[in-house]
């Protein structure tokens, strides 16, 4: 502690007040591995025996052999996927026990085979069409091919050179993916370790005890920065002391072998000494896309939409230095537009170019940097992890939409949210106690504003332990969400990882007695500094204790609970105000053994799919869905609910950054996304407030969140224009359920990102590959809210060949670019040609009141007079959707001046009674002369309709059918 | 009760006649063969009322279903009172009315109306006992107010006139102490010369002629060993005379200023006037204090009537989880020791309702903390809530006769008394009787 208390010091007197703390976060530079790997040109050492090769089923295995001098052999496979992906892994063959890896992150028992996978020769006829014509291949004597042909019919090939090791893939004719062409596949083996001198080292080292330097410290505070006795929270009187282990030289003493080569050994950063008694792990490689000038994904970074170069000698403008780094943190008062880790980490990448899209999903939940390079012939990454086995899956594309399937395939796809969950929520840090919850309530219901959940921070704990109330400001939870109940509103509770070590309080004792927490690395529980001073965490990592923790959410355990109570998992980086990098030690260990270092990305993912097991174990059947918030992620997190971006501030640029930052997660399988609505940090004015709303709207998770220091800024406190301003913007967030919940179903059936940049549908369209200020809900609706103070037009870009619809005015623009106008009541939003968007426009309390009330179809006819849409429909809360199919997924064409509903998926025995109560047809041309509708029956009957001359717009009223039936209406 | 039902009786036959959710007030514009929006937008064959699309844009069309956005749907609540709601919440599942009419799909909620009506008759009842048990305190606190107040002003002006009065005394004064010091300065010139002469003659200079008093000054120019400076001259002056005179005797005879004990005239005048100055302006001092304090009284505003006034000088506490707040109007506010700020006047269009105190003492990485104070009636002066709805931002409720609106009551008691909305106009003499 003395040492971490020094590193605090020296990094307080660096630090300017309104930024992040740099120095508390370490850079590739701070940091061995990423040294290691960085610094060198890793030779290319490593080569494939052709004479252990053999493949069986569709995977190709072999060994490696090379690295350095001593090293083991290593075992590889490329396994070729029936999505037309390709995964590629290679793990130590060296008869130890091998390395860790989470069996819940990828879904192996649902990948499958690729049918017709095959070992081919160079000049077998199917490789031509695969690798493109006059691609150039090696000799059969210098690689193996392998040809498979993808679930949507693409034909692939992937080159497996043997010297060095290098895997070229293929499809449709073009060469979308190179890995290791660069020759980094770089593999540290495992050394053995010297057991005596370890213990030595580390018993001279220290363990890290109380605070030094005569202040006594109070408290951590949010920012990891500590809060002296004193009073005093700014330590610039401190004087500096030693820092804990004296870095590098002391740590190589841990290596049996003499490791001499620099960050091997232990490593000290920020007072803490990571001593790293196993030595030295990490894993990398390159991998190009050839053809692909942009590249997106590696969420998350408060940066750009397509990642910017950050390979050493990037000359590119705006070139990071720095790679991107994915370390799941805590990061107090994050800054915009650099790589720096944030609260989630997602190792995919997805590239792009003319005509091709592909990916590679990095497998590794331990600490990773990535260095994007652009130069020709295409963009590349170079990823390099501290630890873990090598786990990279080639995604050929072609398409993006492929490209998600594939990688969904290998991670899932986002939970199927219940309906409430996309309805607009109210938080805030803290609504204090039943009476606030019930003016606010009393506020929401005077004016006629709707909302679906109000959310409770920290505050509302008995001392932040969680799972408990504070008895004097929430005497009656459960009757107070009753209350909310009553009107089909939910709540939402905070729930975080840390537990208070309190020797009185059930879930501390228990955690305790049955030896559920984390270990420190001398075996003791870890003890740690978050909201309720000391505490433990609990290692989500172990399947027992996700299913304690799963149990604490039933309603006799968690008293005040109710059916209407869902879930907030904050700090579960996780968040240790004391800790390096305010996180955890990296020798802490699960209850399995296995070091911090090799799951720590992985921390927040098991704590939210422990609660959404919860949260579905309350219910007899565990037939309803979760809903569970969490700040950490990783790939696969998507199972198990929504993530928001952390804390963020008022200010316009944070603004603007949350539609980069949502885009690049939704890219990444992660659909269910938001941003705090008004900033988290200080206090936005009403021209924020107001924008702000306006892109939550069109966002996934809809938010509005507040710091406790701040003013209060509900809906109503700006004035009642501002009022009615933003109730609008709620309204029709919420008119627009049914396509936001038809969207949810897409994303969960087939993993497209809800939100998504322009080029995932114009992909050929250059202008959009950068594109980060406007983006597609689905693939029918687009959205360029105005994000910059005092703005009054905003310049929009309508991409493709084919006219948009306002959707408000009912106007219509050309593809290209234009200004709009755009006063503050204005949300820029357009239709596509040849779309039908369903609505339901009769303003509720909330989402679940609206579940009876009839819809409205817009359909925007395109230049050849056809359009096409969708809506889903289910019971909005329960399983039954998977469970007995009870569901209905309605298509809706319009062709020659008819529109047609029929059956896409599901099936009849969902039967709800909502009606179509107006068909808005624009485009038709001129008036019909008469309108007729043929409802389930097959009786037609004549419509009444309005046309509109001036914008073409047809308005069928009352046409008598049914959301859930087939039904048609011509136009004669 | 007989009456009341035949009142009932009469207003379920009345809305079964007319439009769902509409108001007897405007059944009128429901009854033609055609339908005009309420705004005049368009007009439409009545069957397009409430058939559950929306035509007109002011939603008149549809009062009795949620058609229309901005809609508003009226249940009669026969037996308490109608109201009128946004017609959002018609058919939503949730009860609104009392009389269950706005779920007239489900038919789900029952109608609680007279049990309600009975609630809200018996809590009207209390509240307006505590409005006018306040109004009739609150003659009491204007009574003190406007009696304190129009006390103050009156001190204000006894102590400004005596201040007045005492300021004529000290110009007077201070006109006398300078003719006295004048008449003192020109005394002593005169004394000086009588002193002048009677040393000459003394000396008997007045006997020298030109002649002789240059012989004297030789004289005593040229004696340098004369004990004294008197008898130097004064033997000068005899022997420049040549008088048989004793040197002596001479000098001794001289009366030296120097040696004078009686004070001079003038100065025992001034004295006398400045301890008078001193007293009258003593006087003033205490005359002025006097004003200060009366005038303190009459600089705050204590709203309408002064009927604030009784509750300067007094402290309101209430104990909050583990906080005291101490609530001093016109003067402080404070959690614990902690200040909450000091008071700053009436918020702006309030209407005398409620009080600010602000620069409090500074919250940790935050404002300046503040805290208002929302009066409103009732029968004592009590601290009714504090709040803390943004952080170092206090709200607090306090009641007071002093907030009480002897017209408050009244319309209370009309609220009361007003018939049930639906039996309007024809029940109206009939269920004023029976209340």
């Amino acid at each position: 502690m003395r040492a971490l208390f020094a590193a605090l010091l020296a990094a307080l007197a660096a630090q300017s007040a309104l930024a992040v703390d740099r120095s508390k976060f370490r850079t590739c530079q701070d940091t061995g591995f990423c040294r290691r790997h960085r610094s060198k040109a890793v030779e290319a050492k490593w080569a494939l025996d052709p004479k252990s090769l053999s493949f069986a089923g569709a995977t190709l295995s072999g060994r490696l052999d090379g690295g350095e001098a001593g090293a083991p052999p290593l075992s590889l496979t490329v396994r070729l996927l029936d999505t037309g992906a390709a995964r590629i892994r290679v793990v130590e063959n060296d008869g130890r026990a091998p390395r860790w890896e989470s069996p819940d992150v990828v879904l192996e028992d649902a990948l499958r085979d690729s049918s017709d996978a095959a070992q081919v020769r160079a000049d077998d006829a199917v490789v031509r069409a695969a690798a493109g014509e006059t691609t150039s291949l090696p000799a059969d004597s210098d690689a193996t091919l392998l040809h498979w042909t993808s679930a949507s019919g693409r034909r692939q090939l992937a080159a497996v050179r043997f010297a060095p090791f290098s895997v070229d893939v293929y499809s449709e004719g073009k060469h979308v993916v190179a890995v290791n062409s660069q020759g980094n596949f770089y593999f540290e083996h495992r050394r053995v370790q010297n057991e005596a001198a370890a213990e030595a080292a580390s018993a001279a080292l220290g363990s890290g005890g109380s605070a030094g330097s005569g202040r006594r410290i109070l408290d951590w505070g949010e920012d990891g920065k500590p809060i002296y006795a004193d009073g005093d929270d700014d330590a610039a009187s401190a004087e500096a002391a030693p820092a804990e282990g004296q870095g590098d030289a002391s740590g190589t003493q841990l290596l049996s072998n003499s490791e001499s080569e620099e960050g091997m050994g232990a490593e000290s950063f920020g007072g803490h000494t990571d001593n790293r008694p196993h030595g030295p792990t990490s894993v990398g490689v390159d991998t190009a896309f050839p053809g692909s000038t942009h590249v997106y994904g590696i969420p998350e970074h408060a940066d750009t939409l397509a990642l910017r170069a950050t390979a050493p000698g990037s000359s590119e403008a705006g070139a990071h230095s720095e790679p991107y780094r994915l370390y799941n943190l805590d990061v107090f008062e994050y800054e915009l537009h650099n790589p720096m880790a944030l609260y989630g980490s997602i190792p995919v990448m997805i590239a792009h170019g003319q005509g091709r899209t592909a990916g590679v999903f990095w497998n590794n939940p331990s600490e990773t940097f990535v260095d994007v390079a652009k130069a020709s012939p295409g963009a590349s990454a170079r990823w390099m992890s501290e630890s873990g086995v090598f786990d990279l899956t080639v995604m050929p594309g072609p398409s993006a939409r492929e490209v998600f399937r594939q990688y969904t395939a290998m991670t899932g796809t986002q939970a199927m949210p219940p309906r409430f969950a996309l309805g607009y929520h109210q938080c805030r840090w803290n609504y204090k106690d039943e009476a606030d919850v019930a003016a606010v309530d009393a506020k929401f219901e005077e004016h006629s504003f709707p909302y679906d959940v109000l959310w409770l921070d920290i505050e509302h704990t008995d001392g932040k332990r969680y799972f408990s109330w504070d008895k004097a400001l929430f005497p009656e939870p459960a009757a107070m969400q009753n209350r909310l109940a009553e009107r089909g509103r939910k709540m939402v509770t905070i729930v975080d990882p840390h537990i208070k070590r309190d020797s009185s309080w059930r879930i501390h004792t228990e955690a305790t007695d049955k030896g559920l927490y984390i270990k420190s690395k001398d075996g003791g529980d870890f003890e740690g500094w978050c909201w309720p001073g000391s505490s433990s965490y609990l290692d989500f990592t172990a399947p027992h204790v996700r299913d304690w923790w799963a149990q604490q959410f039933s309603l006799q355990n968690y008293q005040g609970s109710t059916g209407s109570l869902y879930t907030w998992n904050d700090m579960n980086e996780p968040s240790v105000f004391n800790g390096p990098e305010v996180s955890m030690h990296k020798e802490s260990k699960s209850l399995g053994g296995v070091e911090h270092r090799e799951w720590h990305n992985l921390y927040g993912l098991y704590q939210q799919m422990a609660t959404a097991r919860g949260q579905e174990l309350r219910v007899a059947d565990g037939n309803t869905r979760p809903f569970v918030l969490s700040r950490a992620f990783f790939a696969g997190s998507q199972r198990y609910g929504a993530i928001w971006t952390g804390d963020n501030a008022a200010h316009w640029d944070h603004l603007r950054i949350a539609a980069p930052m949502l885009m690049s997660i939704s890219l990444s399988g992660l659909s269910f996304a938001g941003a705090d609505v008004g900033g988290f940090f200080e206090n936005p004015d009403t021209e924020l407030m107001i924008r702000w709303y306006q892109a939550g709207a069109f966002q996934p998770f809809f938010r509005a969140h507040a710091h406790i220091d701040t003013k209060r800024r509900e809906p109503w406190l700006f004035g009642d224009e501002v009022l009615a301003n933003l109730r609008s913007t709620v309204r029709t967030r919420y008119a627009l359920l049914p396509f936001w919940y038809t969207q949810f179903y897409h994303t969960h059936a087939s993993g497209e990102p809800v939100i998504a940049p322009l080029w995932v549908d114009y992909p050929t369209d250059e202008t959009t590959f950068a594109m980060e200020t406007q983006w597609l809900i689905g693939s029918d609706l687009m959205v360029r809210p105005v994000v910059d103070a005092g703005a009054t037009t905003a310049d929009v870009y309508f991409p493709g060949t084919e006219q948009w619809l306002d959707v408000a005015s009912m106007e219509r623009l050309a593809p290209g670019r234009a200004t709009v106008a755009a006063p503050l009541d204005k949300i820029p939003v357009y239709q596509r040609a040849g779309s039908v968007v369903p609505r339901q426009v009769r303003p509720r309390r909330c989402s679940a009141l609206m579940a009876n009330d009839p819809f409205t179809l817009t359909v925007f006819l395109d230049s050849a007079g056809k359009a096409s849409g969708d809506l889903y429909l289910d019971d909005g809360i329960s399983y039954d959707f998977q469970r007995s199919k009870s569901f209905r997924l309605r298509r809706f064409d319009f062709e020659g001046r008819v529109l047609k509903s029929s059956l896409a998926a599901g099936s009849k025995a969902f039967a709800v009674a909502n009606s179509i109560e107006r068909i808005v047809v624009v485009g038709l041309g001129a008036a019909p002369a008469k309108a007729f509708a043929t409802n389930q029956d097959g009786a037609e009957t004549e419509v009444d309709f309005a046309y509109d001359a001036s914008k073409d717009v047809v308005t069928v009223r009352k046409p008598g059918v049914k959301a859930a039936y087939d039904f048609s209406v011509r136009f004669e | 009760m007989r009456l009341s039902l035949v009142v009932l009786a009469a207003c379920v036959a009345a809305v079964s006649a007319g439009t769902r959710g509409v108001p007897q007030s405007k059944q009128r514009h429901y009854d033609g063969e055609t339908f005009t929006c309420l705004d005049g937008s368009a007009t439409m064959p009545s069957s397009r009322v409430n058939d559950d699309f929306c035509d007109c844009e002011d939603g008149s069309d549809e009062p009795g279903t949620a058609a229309c956005e901005g809609g508003s749907f009226f249940c009669p609540n026969v037996g308490f009172r109608g109201k009128t709601l946004p017609s959002m919440l018609v058919n939503d599942g949730v009860c609104d009315c009392c009389d269950g009419s706005d779920e007239w799909e489900s038919g789900k909620c029952a109608n609680t109306c007279v049990e309600e009506g009975r609630e809200w008759r018996e809590h009207m009842a209390e509240r307006i006992k505590s409005v006018e048990q306040g109004a009739s305190a609150r003659l009491a606190y204007a009574e003190e107010g406007t009696k304190a107040t129009a006390a103050a002003g009156e001190k204000v002006t006894e102590a400004t006139s005596r201040i007045e009065a005492l300021d004529r005394r000290l110009t007077d004064l201070r006109a006398e102490r300078t003719a006295a010091e004048e008449k003192g300065k020109s005394d002593q010139l005169a004394a000086a010369a009588a002193a002048n002469d009677a040393v000459a003659t003394a000396l008997g200079l007045d006997s020298l002629d030109a002649q002789a008093l240059r012989r004297a000054f030789v004289q005593l120019a040229r004696d340098a060993n004369a004990k004294t400076q008197a008898e130097g001259v004064a033997k000068a002056v005899a022997r420049a005379a040549a008088s048989p005179q004793d040197a002596e005797a001479a000098a001794d005879a001289i009366a030296w200023p120097g040696d004078d004990t009686t004070p001079p005239v003038a100065e025992s005048a001034t004295s006398t006037v400045d301890a008078e100055i001193a007293r009258v302006q003593s006087d003033r001092d205490a005359a002025e204090a006097d004003r200060k304090s009366a005038a303190a009284d009459t600089v705050n505003d204590y709203g309408p009537d002064s009927a604030f006034y009784p509750l300067k000088g007094k402290c309101f506490e209430i104990s909050i989880t583990q906080y005291t707040y101490k609530i001093c109007p016109f003067v402080d506010a404070k959690q614990d020791f902690t200040s909450l700020g000091k008071f700053s006047g009436w918020q702006e269009g309030s209407d005398h309702s409620v009080m600010l105190f602000t620069d409090g003492q500074s919250c940790w990485n935050g404002p300046a903390r503040s805290m208002t104070v929302s009066f409103e009636c009732g029968s004592e002066d009590k601290v009714l809530a504090v709040d803390e709805p943004s952080k170092c931002a206090y709200s607090s409720r306090m009641s007071t006769p002093a907030a009480c609106d002897a017209n408050a009551a009244k319309a209370l008691r009309l609220e009361l008394n007003e018939p049930p909305a639906a039996a309007e106009p024809a029940a109206e003499g009939a269920a004023k009787d029976e209340l």
